[in-house]
This record gives structure tokens, C-alpha cells and sequence, in this order.
């Protein structure tokens, strides 16, 4: 059996040991390596690990998902909405992962039955869910929920992990349990390797592909709901540019973009290499005219460490 | 009126009446996703109904785009509109289309970002540097003067943000024993920011004091939990509802409001008084409100006057 998140787990330990070494000691305490800051670390990343599971699915079944940022941000102003309007958490919750689902399912029908290519209909869906959340918003930000709703996002579960982190584990869970277990998985990644196969195969490819944009609509509203119960406020600019995000996490975490090959659990560890990043660089002061510069290095040295691992005869 | 002033220059506060004409003006904000253009809007619309002849249009590009911008006014130019405020992305992206405009007999303010190189024929907004220098003034102030000072940003290359920063540190840099030992840049991402004052907090134990040169953080709930308030003091741009709580728990000391409403509501008047034959200033400077925990109710029952379109901004005691 092949383990194909040994790259990106050897990018994360290289990663770990060098900020370890490398970051301020305060009365001779390493500031990077504490629960403390590994946990905060974890939870700013959160968002985009979760949406990043779905978005998996989505480039092994050959496609693409453009709109995963402003579903989240969608998701973000419809629960804040329902809350600020009295709905109460649960009908609030319900009506964020609806809206999400709802633009998952369209992508995919767009994908599916109108045959439009993913990053076109994707790319749209994009501009709609960040034009939806702006006319739903009228721009405002909306703010004041329930103590309880909150008490989610900024909570930590034993007093330890913060509740968004436990999500992105379950999800992560989830997420390679379908794909690695089920047949369902199987055909995801069938369906990335060689279309004409799977249809042969007699398996639907439409309700396929259906089906996974509206599972990765789900995770971006997953990850918009943690969004809203950590940061306590819904506004058309939150999830701004995530795509692009949790894409570099996909594609770090060792999927590959022309689909048929990948890992969800790679994908969230390509989150945690992003989001140890941004860490060691405050961490270290380095100015920020150099961060972004590092930050494509980083993306690129990763990407070309996990091909020179899975080129080393590892693969089945 | 307990919230100080630094520049009250309302120049045709109460005196612009339209004439019988009707008018269109154009009001273009740098983007149309983020909030606080949204109170300027607000503005825009109570005081063209005030004034009775005046039609809006509000048009902006859906991201902070200069280009996406210079397409705007173009198109706002072919419309033949009678006048048009913008808050500008890039200034001198935006100048060969504010000046061929003005060349074109429609007149061209801006408003909250300028172009100050343009042939616009004024700005209306704060002093960025002036009022970054109160900003760093009232860190020295609250740190007694001692300490390691951190900036937060958004954007790197943003006009008006580095212009906010250039003032900090122009006030810092009087005080010897104040040291800006780090600046971050959020992107103008309300999660980067957070995360960012979260390491920061870790790697600089010995923090004295924050100065926010825009509010991102503060949009958000439980942003400051990291932050001991007893050992660092922390100051801010705007003062928008989602801010207030930070005042009220003391986790933040002082916040500089800009008059986001007015943003609109002046424009609107400026360019009134511009398509009316008005020579007008090159600079209309906008006073900024210091808010603190102290007068924080008083700002909040202005901030409902302004919000309440049945109260006209002709009554409003700021402007007299």
C-alpha cells in the first residue's frame, strides 16, 4: 500500500524543526513550539483545511472549484443574517449550509448536465455567491449573536483544542474515509483518471459529478459556518481570495491538478504548511516586503519535494 | 460636544441650495465589498434627497481594482453625468481619467483616497499623515512614552495606508524611548489579522502598545483574546458599530473615526456647489473623531443621528 502523504509529512516536519530552531525564545521558551500557539496556528487554518477536504474531491474527479471562497463568505452573511433577524442558531445554521449546498449543487449541474468546463462554471458561481452575500449584506456587516454561537468558535473543547480544529479533523476524517473506503471514492478518482472508463463501467457520470460539487459546497459552508462562530460577524468580504488558498493547500498536500490522484489528508496537512508559515514569518519579524516572496517559494519548493518523494519508485 | 476636532472645515456646511436643475452625480468607491463605503452611501442618498434635485449613482468595481475603476469613469463620462466623486484605488492610475473628465467641462472630486497630482478640483477626507501622527501621539501618550510598539497594516503599497504609517512613525520617532519593533500586513483579511496579532503577541512579550492603521481585527469578535489590555495598549482606525465593543471592554483605548457618512453626504454638497459655477479648494480636509471609552455613548448618538435618514446632515451639530 502506497502512503502518499509521506511528502508532504516530510515537508511538515522539515517545516516544525526549522521554526522550532529558528523562532524567539522568551525566558529561554521556544514561542513557536506551545500548545498555545500550535493550537491558534491550527485554528487560523482551519478554514481553509475544511473547505480544502471538498475541494480534494473535486480536482481527483478531474474538475475544479473556483467558488469555494465566496460560498464560504455566502454561507457567512446568511447564518450571521438569520442570527442578527432572532432565527435562532439552528434554523441559522441550517439556512448557511442550505445556501452553500445550493451553490454546490448548481455548479454541478452546470458541470454535469449543461457540460460547461468546471473552471467556467465555477468561475461564475464565484461572482454570484460574492454578489449574493453583497445584495443579502447591502454591504453592512452584521454582527450580535447569541453568546452561544459564538462560545463555538472561540471555544476549545477540554479547554485545549479549539472547536473549529475539531471540525477540520472530522471533516478531514470524513473526507478520507469516502475516498479511500467507498466505492463512491473509487469513482471519483476513476472518474479524474479516465472518464470514458467509468462511463463504460456503467456508473453515472453526470450524478457523479453532481454530486461531488455539491459535497464540496458543503465543506465551503462548513468552513463558512466555523468562519461566523470564530469571528463573530457576517460581511460580504470574508472568504475574500480563499480560493486560491485552499487550492495551493490541495495542490502542496501532493493532489494532483489534472485529477485522478490525491489525498484529502495531504490536502489539510498542504493547509498546515501555509499556516506555519504565516506563523514563523510574524514570528521571526521578517518584513513583510519579503513574506510574499518567501510565501511562493515555500509553495514551489513543497510542491517540488512531494514529486521527487512520489517519483522515487513508491508509487504502485 | 466632547469629541475633539482636529479639522472642521465644513465649508458649505449649510449654504449650498441647488438650483431648479436636476442633477446626476456619480459616486465611485473603491470597491463595492467593503462596509464602510456603505455608510457613505447612506450619505450620498439623505443628502440628494435633501437637496431634492439630485439623482446618485453608485457604481464600483466588485474588488479594489484601479483599472476596473478608470473603466468606471470612463463609461460615467459617456454618460454625461454632471459630476463625479471617487475614492481612488491607485492615484495615479486613476489621473488621465479624472483628467479627461475635468477637460471635458464634468466636474471630478475625490473623496476619502485621493489623487492629489489629478486636476480634480478637491479632496475630501482626512489628512493621512496628519492623522497617523495623532495616532502615534496618542500611543506615546498611552504607553507613557516607553515601550516596543507594533503596526498593523493591510495592504503593502496602499496609498493612504502607507501615508497613516509614514505619520506614525513621525510621531514615534520624537519619542526616544518608543521603538517600532515590527509591521504586519493583513491583506486586508479579517482572519490574517487576527492570526497575525495572535503570533505577534507570542513572539514580543514585551509589547507596549498596537497601533491599527485600519480596523480589520476589530470586525471581528474575540480578536484581542490573546492581548493582556493590562499590559498593551491598543489604538485604531475608524470606529464602526462591530468596533465599539472593544472600547467598552477597555480592550482598546482610543479609535480615530473617520466621517464615513459624510464621505457621501459632502461629496454630494461639493459637487453641488462645483456644477453650480463653485470655485472649490483643492483640499476640503474632514475632521477625525477621537473616540474613547469615555465619550464612546455620546459617539454612538451621533452615529444614529447620521444613520437616521429623517435627520438631514444640515442639522447636525458637528457641521456648524
Amino acid at each position: 500500500m502506497r502512503f502518499r502523504e509521506s511528502g508532504i509529512l516530510l515537508v511538515l516536519a522539515v517545516q516544525v524543526l526549522v521554526l522550532w530552531a529558528v523562532a524567539p525564545r522568551v525566558n529561554g521558551e521556544s514561542t513557536f513550539m506551545t500548545s498555545d500557539n500550535l493550537m491558534a496556528v491550527a485554528r487560523a487554518f482551519s478554514f481553509i483545511g475544511i473547505a480544502a477536504v471538498g475541494a480534494t474531491m473535486v480536482i481527483v474527479s478531474g474538475g475544479i472549484d473556483l467558488s469555494v471562497g465566496s460560498v464560504l463568505g455566502l454561507t457567512d452573511v446568511v447564518t450571521a443574517l438569520a442570527l442578527a433577524g432572532g432565527h435562532g442558531i439552528a434554523v441559522a445554521v441550517a439556512a448557511g449550509l442550505a445556501a452553500a449546498l445550493a451553490c454546490g449543487l448548481a455548479s454541478g449541474a452546470l458541470v454535469a448536465y449543461a457540460r460547461l468546463p468546471p473552471f467556467i462554471a465555477t468561475l461564475g458561481m464565484l461572482s454570484i455567491a460574492r454578489g449574493g452575500s453583497y445584495f443579502l449584506s447591502g454591504g453592512r456587516i452584521v454582527s450580535g449573536f447569541p453568546d452561544g454561537f459564538v462560545g463555538f468558535g472561540q471555544g476549545f473543547l477540554a479547554g485545549a483544542v479549539p472547536y473549529p480544529v475539531v471540525v477540520m479533523l472530522a471533516a478531514t476524517a470524513a473526507g478520507a474515509v469516502l475516498m479511500r473506503l467507498t466505492s463512491y471514492g473509487r469513482a471519483l478518482i476513476a472518474l479524474g483518471g479516465n472518464e470514458e472508463a467509468v462511463k463504460l463501467s456503467g456508473l453515472s457520470v453526470p450524478a457523479l459529478k453532481l454530486s461531488v460539487y455539491a459535497i464540496a459546497g458543503g465543506f465551503a459552508g462548513l468552513a463558512g459556518l466555523m468562519y461566523v462562530s470564530r469571528f463573530g460577524y457576517g460581511s460580504s468580504t470574508a472568504g475574500w481570495g480563499y480560493e486560491l488558498q485552499v487550492i495551493s493547500a490541495v495542490v502542496i498536500g501532493g493532489t494532483s491538478l489534472s485529477g485522478g490522484e490525491g489525498s484529502v489528508l495531504g490536502s489539510v496537512l498542504g493547509a498546515a504548511v501555509m499556516g506555519l508559515l504565516a506563523n514563523g514569518l510574524t514570528l521571526m519579524s521578517v518584513p513583510e516586503e519579503y513574506n510574499q516572496f518567501v510565501v511562493g517559494l515555500v509553495i514551489i519548493l513543497a510542491v517540488l519535494m512531494d514529486r521527487y518523494r512520489n517519483s522515487g519508485g513508491i508509487r504502485p | 460636544m466632547k469629541i475633539i476636532m482636529t479639522a472642521a472645515l465644513m465649508l458649505f456646511a449649510a449654504n449650498v441650495r441647488a438650483s431648479g436643475k436636476q442633477l446626476t452625480f456619480a459616486l465611485v468607491p473603491k470597491l463595492l465589498d467593503n462596509p464602510v463605503f456603505n455608510y457613505a452611501k447612506l450619505g450620498a442618498e439623505k443628502q440628494a434627497k435633501a437637496l431634492g434635485n439630485v439623482r446618485i449613482i453608485w457604481r464600483a468595481p466588485q474588488e479594489a481594482d484601479a483599472a476596473k475603476q478608470v473603466e468606471i469613469i470612463e463609461g460615467l463620462i459617456a454618460l454625461k453625468v454632471d459630476g463625479i466623486a471617487v475614492s481612488c484605488n491607485e492615484p495615479e492610475a486613476l489621473r488621465p481619467a479624472i483628467d479627461r473628465a475635468i477637460k471635458l467641462g464634468i466636474p471630478v472630486i475625490t473623496f476619502d483616497s485621493d489623487s492629489p497630482k489629478s486636476k480634480r478640483l478637491t479632496y475630501y477626507g482626512i489628512n493621512d499623515v496628519e492623522c497617523g501622527r495623532i495616532m502615534g501621539e496618542a500611543v506615546a501618550r498611552l504607553t507613557g512614552g516607553k515601550g516596543e510598539i507594533a503596526v498593523l497594516t493591510g495592504m503593502r503599497g496602499a496609498f493612504n495606508l502607507e501615508e497613516r504609517m509614514r505619520g506614525v512613525r513621525q510621531a514615534v520617532a520624537k519619542h526616544l524611548g518608543l521603538k517600532i519593533v515590527q509591521t504586519v500586513a493583513c491583506d486586508d483579511d479579517i482572519a490574517r489579522a487576527v492570526s497575525s496579532i495572535e503570533s505577534t503577541t507570542r513572539a514580543r512579550p514585551n509589547l507596549a502598545g498596537w497601533a491599527f492603521v485600519g480596523g480589520w481585527p476589530l470586525f471581528a469578535a474575540g480578536a484581542l483574546d490573546s492581548v493582556d489590555s493590562k499590559k498593551v495598549r491598543i489604538v485604531s482606525w475608524d470606529a464602526l458599530p462591530p468596533e465599539w465593543p472593544y472600547l467598552e471592554s477597555g480592550k482598546v483605548s482610543l479609535l480615530l473615526a473617520q466621517r464615513v457618512f459624510h464621505w457621501g453626504s459632502e461629496s454630494v454638497k461639493l459637487l453641488t456647489a462645483a456644477a453650480g459655477g463653485r470655485k472649490l479648494p483643492r483640499y476640503s480636509y474632514a475632521g477625525v473623531d477621537l473616540v474613547t471609552p469615555a465619550n464612546l455613548a455620546e459617539y454612538k448618538r451621533m452615529w444614529a443621528r447620521w444613520e437616521d435618514p429623517g435627520i438631514p446632515f444640515s442639522d447636525d451639530p458637528l457641521l456648524k
